[in-house]
């Protein structure tokens, strides 16, 4: 059987579940979270947060941070339709939605974007994911929102503070091989009065691996190891909320980050790998929300400081630096025009900063203005309708655009449409590195569409979403004349189009044996516009999934990750491509203590259980078969 | 309903784990005597450099032979370039600090280097040694060296020449190594000449900015082509040079160690690609190739044969391979009959293919 049938089988299974799963009676009320949900009230309008329709949204489930909590990149990679790739275990990795590039891949921690203002990127393996409350995932462009590269999608890192009685305490600690280590505390406590979070997460690891890859072998014909591939990284945040009245609240937050990192050379020369980087992030944000009559009103104010250190040679005495920093000012009024009809204007400051040892201080102001439409012309029917106007020092941003309906059908199935318009502006890497940056770029620009459903039921939420998306003058890093000196220039007009598909399904097998099943599947076509060839790093199909087994205090679970093989260059030819991949883990969690007020889980966990030779970047191999257990108390 | 279930879940593993077969083409032991040898260096950081074959009647050509001939392992790095002796071919991988040694014929490993390198370039082959330049630290000036080869025991030996910043191509002739000075990141202009017998002894030869291609002309005068520093560049795609400092190409009388000759291009001209064949020197400047007599005092305005801007070039007998160089695909090899200016042969080679050999 070949990859492509395979596919087709599995695709078809998918259906065939979602179609069996409407058959299935809800069985008596079970105790499972459904992750994916994403509840619009309909009846009303109450855009809490600044939303918009017609999406396909994903909430990262509460298990996966405990189930995958090695790193950032595990996490969602076998939870998320994020395709995830990482310069080696514990390196830098970055993030795509349907096939876009990483600066496509917009991130933001309470609402502030956090991507780097230096390279457009925010590097998966250094955000605090295990401690963060809440990990939303909006598939498709939002620059309306979110501003610049807010085009493949957006990841929403939020931290919950709540005005209600409660006290939340969380220990989490998991050791596993090559004396990794992931460890976390979370308290979220709070009264009518007062919320507030503390938490702290500490991770390393030697990560010195076997390469499983017995083509390469050392010197001597032994094996390679992952040297110089060692990691540490810590981070504490704080957040309060003080409720003075029931219109009027005050919140901070504040995150401290710091990591560790060496990165290793991979194949065929481990040995030389002397590469070292330290990264510090320091995030603060003040948040005033206010109500008065029909109005809402939320200001925020935010200040952001990313600094790392480079070592091309961590023995030698010469290091890199780079210091970027960012202040948002944001203002956000919402009014209540009717039970229909909401209007919300924001108005968007960002001060950025950069200064290495490359590149002398550069400065860059954006002041954004946005309108925001919520009308909903009948009780099924839900609209959005936004603009984006932005004023840039450094570049002429066009329109924002974004329209968004959701159409209730029937009680469980609710039909998705999204038109937007979406940029991107050159970041100062892009605009100022010695010898490469390109003064002269523009923004890059997308239009695109989508077109999905959603069924929600008790046990059952299933999306899937067609998407469309072109984007003008893309932004590519390319060899200039005829040398191997790659620099960035507008070039291409690029266009993916897919499918995207996630689902989670749970029903009970006999009585108190509960099986859950989750998926998140893309298909991605992407061209380059001007030869109609294949995108590199853009895989056909990305498939991961999760099969749960719960009887009483025992759960088992079964997880896999499927990509198919992704080309590195243009050409499609084999030799410039990596081999499909496909990994699989098992774990078994029991509840030693399960109260009213406490839980105690030991757990225990296979990766990689076939010691299956995967690879997302070349030549630097993923580990095979390793070990982890782990003890998790909720109290 | 739920066996129905049952039987989905367990099609789950069937379906996974059919896609693992890949049919990976298996070792093929063929020789490869007489063909033409095309380096590509690969996109820079991909670690996807590969060698490319053409059979000698021009009936073949063999994209990633290293690859095929060893159970679908790659070089594993950028192909920086490549020295022959009568068995071996030593494969300079620069990014990954790594000498691969092939049988020249076959193509099969035979061993690898991996410490005492540090951004290698090229080697030079002096009896059983071989002498490998080496940039250390890019951005560091202070730093280069050439490594010494071990060729019995396939090792580095402890001892290292110093040398100047921006070490490039080596040549040897009568125990002696001449090396150019292309300047690494920065710039240099000078070409060093190291005494083997004379305790590794270095003088130093000033030549015009960034020599980079050097060779022995059939009268014995040391040939060495000086590039300039570009100072100002056009805009995208190319981003050429538009002013540079003098680019030239200088004859050396290695006996007195001085420059005898200097051949300058015009202003803001210069040439990337040089090499000779029978008493002519062949260069390339702005899409065409130029020949000049070895004892030429003068540079011409007309070239012999129009390519287009190429990143490589040889002369083998009345033919002239040139490489048309793409870094983001497939590589355009197109060989022209000298007598004629015509093409008589093209085909795609390895992404960013820069360099040709002719080692038997």
């Amino acid at each position: 059987m070949n990859c492509k049938k395979t596919y087709i089988s599995v695709g078809l299974m998918l259906y065939g579940l979602s179609i069996l799963a409407q058959r299935v009676n809800s069985e008596k009320k079970q105790d499972t979270i459904n992750s994916l949900n994403e509840v619009t009230v309909f009846g009303k309008i109450l855009a809490k947060e600044n939303e918009i329709k017609g999406q396909k949204v994903v909430v990262l489930p509460n298990y996966a941070v405990v189930r995958n909590a090695t790193n950032p990149t595990e996490t969602l990679r076998f939870n998320s339709p994020i395709a995830l790739r990482d310069f080696g275990n514990g390196g830098i990795s970055t993030a795509r939605f349907r096939g876009t590039s990483p600066t496509n891949t917009a991130v933001l921690w309470n609402g502030i974007p956090i991507n780097s203002a230096g390279n457009g990127l925010t590097d998966f393996n250094t955000i605090a994911l295990n401690t963060t409350d809440e990990v939303k995932i909006v598939s498709g462009g939002a620059s309306v929102l979110y501003g610049t590269g807010a085009i493949g999608g957006v990841v929403l890192l939020n931290d919950d503070l709540k005005f209600s009685k409660h006290q939340n305490f969380q220990l989490f600690s998991q050791y596993g091989s090559f004396n990794t280590s992931s460890n976390y505390v979370k308290a979220n406590l709070g009264d009518s009065k007062w919320a507030l979070k503390i938490a702290g997460a500490y991770n390393s690891s030697d990560n010195d691996y076997e390469y499983i890859d017995g083509r390469f072998v050392d010197e001597n014909g032994g094996s390679l190891f992952n040297e110089n591939g060692n990691y540490k990284n810590y981070n504490l945040d704080v957040s309060l909320g003080y409720k003075v009245s029931n219109n009027n609240k005050i919140y901070l937050y504040s995150q401290v980050y710091e990591s560790d990192r060496s990165f290793s050379a991979g194949i065929p020369n481990p040995s030389a790998g002397r590469e070292r980087n330290q990264d510090f992030s320091q995030r603060n944000l003040l948040k005033w929300d206010t109500n008065f009559g029909k109005f809402n009103q939320s200001v925020k104010l935010a200040h952001l400081a990313l600094d790392y250190t480079y070592f091309n040679n961590q023995f030698s005495s010469t290091s890199d630096f780079s210091e970027t920093q960012n202040t948002f000012f944001d203002y956000h009024v919402k009014y209540n025009l009717s039970q229909k009809l909401q209007l919300s204007y924001l108005l968007n400051a960002n001060f950025s900063s950069i200064e290495t040892n490359f590149i002398s201080r550069k400065n860059r102001r954006a002041i954004a203005m946005v309108g925001l439409l919520h009308y909903q012309p009948f009780k099924n029917t839900a609209t959005t309708l936004s603009f984006r106007n932005e004023e840039n020092t450094d570049f002429n941003v066009p329109l924002a655009l974004n329209f968004g309906v959701e159409q209730q059908l029937l009680s469980f199935i609710k039909l998705k449409g999204n038109y937007s318009t979406n940029f991107r502006t050159p970041t100062f890497n892009e605009q100022f590195w010695p010898r490469v940056g390109n003064p002269d770029l523009l923004p890059e620009v997308s239009k695109q569409f989508e077109l999905g459903f959603q069924i929600q039921k008790e046990n059952l939420n299933f999306q899937a979403s067609y998407f469309n998306i072109q984007i003008d003058d893309k932004i590519l890093w390319l060899p200039s004349s005829g040398s191997n000196l790659w620099k960035p220039r507008n070039i291409k007009n690029t266009s993916n189009k897919g499918v995207e598909v996630s689902g989670v399904y749970s029903f009970q097998l006999l009585t108190n044996h509960v099986i859950k099943l989750s998926t998140n599947y893309t298909y991605t076509m992407a061209k380059n516009l001007e030869n109609n060839r294949r995108l590199p790093f853009a895989p056909e199909h990305l498939w991961n999934f999760n099969v749960d087994y719960t009887y009483q205090r025992l759960n088992m679970f079964f997880q896999g990750l499927q990509q198919s093989r992704s080309f590195t260059t243009e050409d499609s030819v084999k030799f410039f491509s990596l081999d499909p991949a496909e990994v699989y883990n098992v774990g078994v969690n029991i509840d030693i203590v399960k109260t009213e007020t406490q839980q105690l889980t030991m757990g225990a966990k296979i990766n990689n259980v076939t010691n299956s030779l995967y690879y997302f970047t070349n030549l630097r191999p993923n580990p095979g078969r390793n070990y982890s257990i782990q003890i998790n108390y909720k109290f | 309903m739920n066996t129905k279930f049952k039987l989905l879940l367990l099609a789950i593993p069937l379906l996974l784990f059919s896609c693992s077969s890949d049919d990976d083409s298996s070792s093929q032991q063929q020789d490869n005597s007489g063909d033409v040898f095309i380096s590509a260096e690969g996109a820079f950081g991909s670690k996807n450099g590969s060698i490319s074959l053409l059979s000698s009647d021009f009936e073949t050509t063999t994209n990633f032979a290293y690859t095929q001939a060893n159970n679908n392992t790659p070089l594993a790095g950028l192909v920086q370039s490549v020295a022959f002796d009568n068995e071996n071919a030593y494969v300079v991988l620069n990014d990954v600090n790594t000498l691969v040694i092939a049988d020249k014929n076959t193509l099969v490993r035979k061993d690898i280097v991996t410490t005492g390198l540090q951004n290698p370039r090229y080697m030079a082959i002096v009896g059983n040694r071989g002498y490998i330049t080496n940039w250390g630290d890019g951005s560091n000036t202070e730093d280069d060296y050439i490594a010494i080869l071990d060729l019995d025991t396939n090792t580095i030996e402890a001892t290292t020449i110093s040398l100047d910043n921006g070490v490039e191509q080596i040549v040897a002739r009568d125990n002696k190594l001449y090396v150019s000075h292309k300047g690494a990141f920065s710039t240099n202009n000078i070409v060093s000449v190291v005494d083997l017998s004379d305790n590794n002894s270095v003088t130093t030869i000033t030549v015009n900015d960034n020599p980079d291609e050097l060779f022995f002309s059939n009268t014995g005068e040391l040939v060495v082509l000086s590039e300039g520093i570009g100072l100002t560049f056009g805009g995208p795609p190319t981003f050429s040079i538009i002013e540079r400092t003098t680019s030239s190409i200088s004859f050396i009388d290695i006996n007195t160690n001085t420059v005898t000759r200097t051949l300058d291009f015009p202003e803001n001209q210069g040439a990337e690609q040089m090499t000779h064949a029978d008493g002519n020197i062949y260069y390339a400047s702005n899409g065409e190739v130029f020949n000049i007599d070895v004892n030429a005092t003068s540079l011409p305005t007309s070239g012999v044969v129009t390519t287009g801007p190429i990143s490589g070039m040889e002369v083998n007998g009345e033919e002239l391979y040139t490489l048309t160089t793409d870094f983001q695909t497939l590589s355009t090899l197109t060989v022209f009959d000298l007598d004629t200016a015509e093409e008589i042969f093209s085909d795609q080679v390895g992404l960013g293919a820069t360099k040709i050999y002719f080692p038997n």
